[in-house]
């Protein structure tokens, strides 16, 4: 009797054992189908596999709780084969360096939407014109390069205060306004941007600016192409390592943030202005704070961009790239970071591979969006509980575990 | 007698033609709980809003500590140390139990940001004590909400969330402390309970004072050293629960007030 409980509870063990090995296949496998082949329709099919299989995890609790339970425990593991992949992949793609492109456009998505995260996310703040702190920064970088020929790094730095600066000073008129009256001011600064940004003749009006320099980095241009043990690499495979450093970056300050007392003063303030006031919070300032933070990665994102691409017009920055990176927020799941980074991920990714629908893809976009926000209005990720690792919420924490076990 | 920290003098508020405070006058002493009471739409909640910054008053004065606090913003008048709870409870819902409280001692901390980033130690320290402290007040409210840091504020029954918000206004040990019908909507011996510990909140944080507004006389009985009987925003009695109960115009107050909602 005793002896087949034990067997059992083996067998059960080593199954268990597998699951997050089992999961890192199917995801690694998902994601490879979705942006790795050139075909439209393989990428629709793993997007609802995926999907599929998301909502399984989302409604079964006991495959929910197994999953994350040793998700938790391998989380080591998962750590280490996600840096992995996330170095290895451009050496798998050295011959397709248009994949790579749309990996760095994510890269850039993702920047562009923990930082717009601080906004709708932490604060609440409704924000449609969150494009045009995009484009401030890249006209910035941009314009500095061409023009005065600073250097990348002065270019990109400045490109991230003007754009908080520019923040800061959109951020003013919304204090005293609301809700929706909010919403309606943050569409119509994106909409002056845009405009300004087609009419004044020194930003080079609809035509943009062309030819800006790539970045150096130790004296070598970003565009030379690498040659490794013989084998040439195409420049995107630079840019690729480029960005990532950036797109950490962004995700330690963000973490940073949302750990901090500054973060949970944002969420006071989305929660109920007026007890935030009558807590000792000074509303204004965070609300101006969470305007320019986001608009830094916006303009680190904006100068990136400008840089990578060499040719910025007013297109870029207009209201379809905010709702985009707003769409990505949402979807990601609101004041979660993981999350923001996946719905960036995803909603950058996908439309590149529609490209072949022509003017469907962007139909195709708004239908994940809606079918997101009908049947998961939270996002891919939850608002998570902030835990703290006080010595004080011990006897919580171990409970807790206990629990679980 | 105990020093006064908290006055108004001749405070009037009015909304166009309304005039929902007439030249109301109340001191506050150290150590006291003031009720002030009075039928529905009397101006009670008016007068919190008045004296916690979110309306500037028409004409009169708020004196705190010798400093006149007409027109300070919300947060500046938090920050001096009077703190507030609301009639209808508002409570930060989606984040936990424990965050609501940390968020109630924003006003302790010097700088953010900057403190944040570059005096981590200090401020890891600073959390812990604080997250002690939280701990804390929450279990002499209530050893649920000591028990449950992490529920979301959300997910708390109504009588949890009073509570709640009480230890969010104590957090950051404030000089005055208005609660705004706390025992609204408990029912008698809840609400009985919570006098209890309305009481004891002077033995946390001595020389509190605390004004105590009810629509409902009984409430107050035993809990407040002084009460204001206001009515369509003008005073019409005042001093002992023993006094002010006698009183032919509050009796006339009350009735009318109750045969309105018949
Ligand atoms: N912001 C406001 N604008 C206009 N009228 C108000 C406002 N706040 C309160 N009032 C009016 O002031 C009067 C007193 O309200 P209130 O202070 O909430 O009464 P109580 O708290 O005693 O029930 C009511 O007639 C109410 O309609
Ligand atoms: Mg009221």
């Amino acid at each position: 009797m005793e002896t087949i409980n034990v067997k059992k509870r083996k067998t059960q063990f080593a199954l268990r054992k597998l699951i997050t090995p089992f999961l890192l296949i199917i995801v690694v496998a998902l994601l490879y189908s979705i942006v790795v082949f050139d075909n439209w329709l393989i990428t629709l099919i793993s997007l609802a596999i995926g999907t599929g299989l998301f909502v399984a995890y989302a409604k079964l609790p006991a495959l929910k709780t197994l999953i994350t339970e040793s998700m938790r425990k391998d989380r080591i593991l998962l750590l280490i084969v996600g840096v992995l992949a996330i170095i290895a992949v451009p050496l798998t793609l050295r011959t397709q360096p248009y994949i790579i492109h749309i990996l760095i456009i994510a890269q850039i998505s993702i920047i562009l939407a923990l930082g717009l995260n601080f906004q709708v996310g932490s604060t609440g703040i409704p924000n449609l014109g969150y494009a045009a702190f995009y484009g401030v920064g890249a006209y910035t970088s941009a314009l500095l390069s061409t023009k005065l020929g600073v250097s990348f790094w002065i270019s990109i730095l400045l490109a991230g205060c003007i754009s908080a600066l520019f923040g800061w000073l959109v951020g003013l008129p919304t204090l005293k306004t609301r809700s929706y009256h909010m919403a309606l001011v943050s569409i119509a600064f994106g909409l002056v941007t845009y405009i300004l940004l087609n009419n004044i003749a020194f930003t080079g009006g609809p035509n943009g600016i062309k030819n800006v320099p790539p970045p150096e980095l130790f004296g070598k241009s970003l565009f030379s192409s690498l040659r490794i043990f013989g084998h040439t690499f195409p420049v995107q495979f630079n840019f690729y390592y480029f960005v990532l450093v950036f797109v950490l970056l962004a995700f330690v300050v963000s973490r940073f943030i949302f750990n901090s007392k500054v973060g949970l003063y944002f969420n006071a303030v989305r929660e109920d202005e007026i007890a935030a006031k009558c807590s000792g919070i000074n509303t204004s300032t965070m609300k101006l704070l969470a305007f320019s933070i986001g608009a830094f990665f916006a303009g680190i994102a904006g100068s990136l961009y400008a840089h990578y691409i060499g040719y910025i017009s007013p297109e870029n920055f207009n209201m379809n790239t905010s709702l985009q990176i707003l769409g990505m927020v949402i979807m990601g799941g609101m004041d979660n970071i993981a999350g923001v980074g996946i719905g960036a991920f995803i909603l950058s990714v996908a439309p590149e591979k529609f490209r072949s629908l022509a003017d469907f893809r962007m139909l195709a976009t708004g239908l994940i969006i809606l079918l997101m926000l009908m049947f998961r209005p939270s996002g891919i990720i939850k608002q998570q509980i902030r835990k703290y690792s006080s010595k004080y919420l011990m006897s919580e924490n171990s409970t807790q575990g206990e629990h679980h076990g | 007698m105990a020093e006064i920290c908290l006055s108004a003098n001749n405070l009037t508020m009015k909304f166009g033609g309304l005039v929902a405070i007439d030249n109301v006058s109340w001191a506050l002493h150290q150590n006291e709980i003031l009720g002030i009471i009075g039928p529905n739409g009397a101006g009670k909640t008016t007068i919190f809003n008045v004296v916690s910054g979110l309306y500037t008053p028409t004409s009169g004065e708020i004196v705190f500590k010798s400093n006149i606090i007409n027109g300070l913003p919300p947060y500046k008048i938090a920050k001096m140390g009077i703190k507030r709870t609301f009639q209808q409870s508002r409570l930060f819902d989606n984040i936990s139990v424990l965050d609501n409280v940390l968020v109630g001692m924003a006003t302790l901390s010097k700088g953010t940001l900057v403190n944040s980033l570059f005096r981590r130690k200090r401020m890891a320290k600073e959390l812990d004590e604080n997250i002690q402290k939280s701990l804390g007040i929450l279990n002499h409210f209530s050893p649920f909400l000591a028990e449950n840091p992490y529920r979301k504020a959300g997910d708390l029954v109504p009588g949890e969330r009073r509570k709640l918000e009480i230890c969010r206004a104590l957090a950051s040990d404030p000089d005055v402390l208005l609660l705004d019908e706390p025992a609204a909507g408990m029912d008698p011996n809840e609400s009985a309970e919570l006098m209890e510990d309305i009481l004891k909140i002077r033995d946390i944080r001595k020389g509190i004072g605390i004004i105590l507004i009810e629509h409902d006389m009984a409430v107050v009985q035993k809990t407040a050293d002084y009460i204001v009987v206001i009515s369509y925003g003008k005073e019409i009695a005042r001093g002992s629960f023993a006094e002010v109960s006698s009183n032919p115009l509050v009796q006339e107050a009350y009735l009318g007030s109750e045969n309105e909602n018949a």
